[in-house]
């Protein structure tokens, strides 16, 4: 009788140290620390890479590189003001949190070692150099062939085909290709 | 206390212990691999997997749609052209930031899609040579790519050739009709004439566009006017002499066709892709959604 007893005690003993241990597993968080600094970042570079994801799929991202350095550029770094879609996006989701960031556009050149352009938010050349080391960073590529039309005005309207366009400011990397360039760009936000 | 009670006790005694290691064991590891998926990295980098096979999906759609144009012949050779440069440039580009290793080859025998064609006039009945009240070109169709008709004589007496494409509810109707027989034409588009003139009549049913002499006209599509998938009928076929293109992804009947009046066509391109990255290396076939924008 006292056997049965023991063992009955020693059942429930264990039930209750598995129930404890599954309700207290249960009730932390099992991902990893992460501090403050690293949890901005985070969630920077979420904002980043939706915002590109969304400019790219609406081809937003598209008309702003056809449109970059093409006539009088509208697409130029402004916080505010700028009639550019992709621009006015920057502009709404961080200049306006007080973020600033800097969008560099790079591609291929087998001719220069000039493979890089960059555009700041602020009016300030040094901002690129200022940029803090612990800043999130967001890419998308757009690819560009040869038949596509340059952007125009407030990027929506169509010029000449790239291929024609003089000063534009990526070249020609596959001439004998209907494809132009392939531009990846990188935003940088702190 | 009997010795057979006490050995009793120590034998549930170790089981109950046992259990209670087991448990933890498995509790422990479950820990582990629910911190394995939650890390901020492996969350990243799910993300940004997905970031870039959108992407680069969408580059091999703007890529199709630029190389295929309006011209039917070689568009294989042009993509597989097209992406051999693209991953070309790309891998370039995206390396100098530390990115990703792409290789991406059209994958004919994945692709989805048929082309039919009548290179010189003949009447517009089925290849294999009947369909005189009607046939099928094809049906249960979605999308069409190409479907162009050159149409050099009609007959002018009795029912007039009649392209009929319908979604189950509702029809939409192409008649080449013309009096006096010969080269005198008028094209109508559900009853309305769009097309008239004495000479060879080239009809685009795609653009919807169509000219007669050098006269030209628009009408309003099917695609635009109903629903797919489609199935697409000619009536009275007999009484016209026409060359045509037809491409799409539909069924063919093989009771309209030979063996080498359908052939294979990418309308829907299907692509290898590998990508190569520094955390993960995957082979991926993906069908392509060809973006004319």
């Amino acid at each position: 009788m006292r056997g049965q007893a023991y063992t009955l005690e020693g059942v429930l003993a264990a039930i209750v140290v598995v129930t404890a241990t599954v309700y207290g597993l249960s009730a932390v968080d099992t991902g990893p620390f992460q501090t403050g600094t690293q949890q901005r970042i985070a969630a920077l570079e979420t904002r980043a890479s939706d915002t590109l994801s969304l400019a790219a799929e609406t081809g937003a991202l598209h008309n702003a590189t056809a449109c970059y350095s093409v006539g009088t550029p509208t697409l130029n770094g402004n916080q505010t003001g700028s009639s550019t879609e992709f621009e006015m996006m920057l502009n709404r989701t961080f200049d306006r949190q007080g973020n600033q960031y800097n969008l560099y556009l790079s591609y291929w050149n087998s001719d220069s070692s000039a493979r890089q352009t960059a555009l700041v938010s602020q009016e300030t050349g040094e901002n690129v150099a200022d940029r803090p080391a612990d800043a999130a960073v967001a890419t998308e590529t757009v690819t560009l062939t040869d038949d596509m039309p340059a952007r125009i005005g407030d990027c929506s309207g169509t010029g000449p085909p790239l291929s024609a366009v003089d000063g534009y400011f990526a070249p020609d990397a596959e001439p004998d290709s209907v494809v132009y360039n392939v531009v990846e760009v990188r935003l940088v936000l702190w | 206390m009997v010795a057979s009670e006490r050995g009793q006790l120590l034998l549930i005694g170790g089981i109950a212990v046992a259990i209670v290691v087991f448990s933890t064991i498995l509790f422990a590891h479950s820990l582990a691999v629910t911190d394995g998926i939650t890390t901020t990295g492996s969350a990243d980098t799910i993300e940004r997997s997905a970031d870039r096979e959108a992407s680069v999906e969408r580059d091999l759609g703007v890529l199709a749609a630029r190389t295929r144009g309006d011209d039917l012949d070689g568009f294989e050779e042009r993509y597989e052209n097209a992406l051999r440069n693209y991953t070309r440039t790309h891998n370039r580009v995206v390396a100098s930031s530390g990115g990703t290793y792409l290789n991406a080859t059209l994958n004919e025998s994945a692709s989805l899609g048929n082309v039919t064609k009548q290179p010189s006039t003949d009447k517009f009945l089925e290849p294999s040579g009947g369909g005189g009240a009607s046939w099928d070109i094809a049906t249960d169709v979605a999308p069409v790519v190409i479907f162009n008709i050159t149409v050099d004589d009609v007959d002018g007496t009795g029912n007039p050739t009649t392209i009929v494409v319908e979604n189950g509810t509702d029809d939409w109707t192409m008649t080449l009709d013309g009096t006096p027989p010969g080269t005198q034409k008028e094209i109508l588009v559900n009853g309305v004439s769009r097309c008239s003139g004495s000479g060879t009549a080239r009809i685009n049913l795609l653009d919807g566009t169509c000219e007669i002499a050098g006269s030209s006209g628009t009408f309003p599509i099917f695609t635009d006017e109903l629903e797919g998938p489609y199935d697409i009928t000619v009536e009275h076929g007999a009484q016209s002499d026409v060359r045509y293109r037809f491409a799409a992804v539909g069924d063919f009947p093989d009771s309209n066709y030979g063996p080498t009046d359908i052939g294979p066509y990418p309308v829907v391109p299907a692509v290898d892709t590998t990508y190569d990255t520094p955390s993960a290396s995957y082979n991926r076939t993906v069908r392509v959604e060809v973006d004319d924008g």
